[in-house]
């Protein structure tokens, strides 16, 4: 069993003042919070094992060398989660230049652990098709869907309104449904 | 007052969520009642709701429960570092720290540079993990096999210490850039030495399949095989990235150039040692 004391009875923000007045035990505590939270997300951006793990330890190297910009009034998580949402974009996006100029030297999916070939074409597919979503579409239906974040603390993470972020959701549930009954025809035409 | 028409615009961004029974009593109320006039609302729903379940039902395996450890490792390395300056000030902490890093390289670089006991009774070859940038790979690895164990054994002390000097001077590295970049180089080196154990495994097993004449079994192998020669090829281009990130844009330049000439400093140095203890 994975240990879950993760500082209980302190908040995020008190975890934060306690690193910034020196003592460096209260970041191991928050890590232990959110890694797993994180390398999920981390892991739907980004599609692979390896490029989720270093993702995660970026976003808390990021965590600490930023601890001081962070607001008072600020959230704490949100916050967070935007780091991470960008540096996996920004990774991508580097990433797309490297494969570009090596043409092809990577791809997403790989490094998962061990699936089996029926349950990794049911991913592939849902990856696909996720894929064929805006980007901001595709980031909100991840972390309503798989995160379980309310729509408020979508809409602060992307820096949108609620009503926007209803909207981002239901547009790319509607999207995805029609890409999946697409391939679901052509799966079982097979 | 509560508005009781509502319209499909409207209407349709709380789907999802009456869908999943997420909605309060009178928002439920009105989209009920919405969805009983409106054909088009109401077939959205039963789309929704498959789409939703589909969703759901792609669950990311649990990494390996290493890896937690791995990360808290690597971040509590670099929120030592940052925080040392505002706490960590004194003298005989600064000293600890310092020991505490230098322990590290000597550890790191013992582990790269020469095949633990394990790895050599196993005949693999560890300094493999590093040359991962050089094209002559084997014949690094053959260097090392011409070489007697027992005198590099007493040997290593020097060898690392110069090779640590070598990659401090080249790289013009302070005590903070240590600490970052060394974390890094040992998580490298952890799975390169994970990849080529697999590696390793696969090979045989694909041997053993091609002898056997076990044509079933070639596919699944070779798809691991090539993933994890990917996955290997993927983790250097990772830890330049990294790298890339923690040091200055000159000192990344003197890393890059330097992970090239590993094999012949190492092999300097070795010669040198050699002939000096002679």
């Amino acid at each position: 069993m994975i240990s879950r004391k993760c500082g209980i009875g302190k908040t995020d923000g008190q975890l934060i003042q306690r690193f910034l007045g020196g003592d460096r035990e209260s970041v191991g505590m928050l890590v232990e919070r959110y890694e797993r939270k994180l390398y999920f997300l981390c892991m739907r951006i980004v599609g692979n094992h390896e490029d989720a793990l270093e993702m995660v330890q970026k976003t808390f190297i990021q965590v600490i060398e930023k601890a001081g910009s962070l607001q008072k009034s600020s959230s704490f998580s949100t916050w967070m989660y935007r780091i991470a949402i960008n540096l996996c974009y920004n990774f991508l996006r580097e990433r797309k230049v490297y494969a570009q100029a090596l043409s092809g030297l990577s791809s997403l999916n790989e490094g998962r652990f061990y699936d089996s070939m029926e349950r990794e074409e049911e991913r592939s597919m849902v990856q696909e098709s996720l894929k064929s979503l805006s980007e901001k579409q595709r980031l909100t239906i991840i972390l309503k869907v798989y995160q379980n974040l309310s729509y408020q603390e979508i809409a602060e993470i992307l820096g949108c309104q609620e009503v926007t972020v209803r909207s981002h959701f239901h547009l790319g549930l509607k999207k995805l449904a029609i890409k999946l009954k697409h391939y679901g025809e052509d799966f079982y035409e097979m | 007052m509560v508005r009781i028409s509502m319209k499909c615009e409207k209407a349709s961004l709380f789907l999802a969520d009456y869908v999943q029974n997420r909605l309060d009593v009178v928002t439920r109320w009105r989209i009920a009642r919405h969805i009983g006039r409106c054909n088009s609302c109401a077939s959205s729903i039963a789309l929704l709701k498959n789409t939703l379940e589909i969703l759901q039902m792609d669950m990311l395996d649990e990494p390996p429960l290493e890896m937690w450890q791995e990360i808290k490792r690597n971040v509590m390395g670099v929120a030592l570092s940052v925080s040392q300056p505002q706490t960590f000030g004194s003298f005989p902490l600064r000293k600890v720290l310092s020991s505490a890093g230098v322990i590290l390289v000597l550890c790191l670089l013992a582990w790269i540079v020469f095949p633990s006991s394990t790895a050599r009774s196993e005949g693999k070859n560890v300094c493999l993990h590093w040359t991962f940038f050089n094209s002559d790979v084997w014949d690094f690895c053959n260097f090392f096999r011409q070489i007697d164990d027992p005198k590099l054994a007493k040997l290593t002390p020097k060898i690392e210490e110069k090779f640590k000097l070598k990659l401090k001077q080249e790289l013009q590295l302070d005590t903070q850039d240590e600490s970052r970049l060394f974390p890094l180089l040992k998580t490298f080196s952890d799975k390169m030495k994970g990849y080529w154990d697999k590696y390793g495994s696969i090979t045989s097993r694909l041997s053993a399949a091609v002898e056997k004449n076990e044509t079933n079994d070639l596919d699944g192998l070779l798809m691991d095989l090539h993933a994890m020669r990917k996955s290997w090829t993927d983790s250097r281009w990772r830890l330049i990235n990294d790298v890339a990130y923690v040091l200055d844009k000159k000192q990344f330049a003197r890393f890059l150039i330097f992970t090239e000439r590993i094999p012949e400093e190492l092999r300097v140095i070795c010669n040198e040692i050699s002939e000096n203890s002679q």
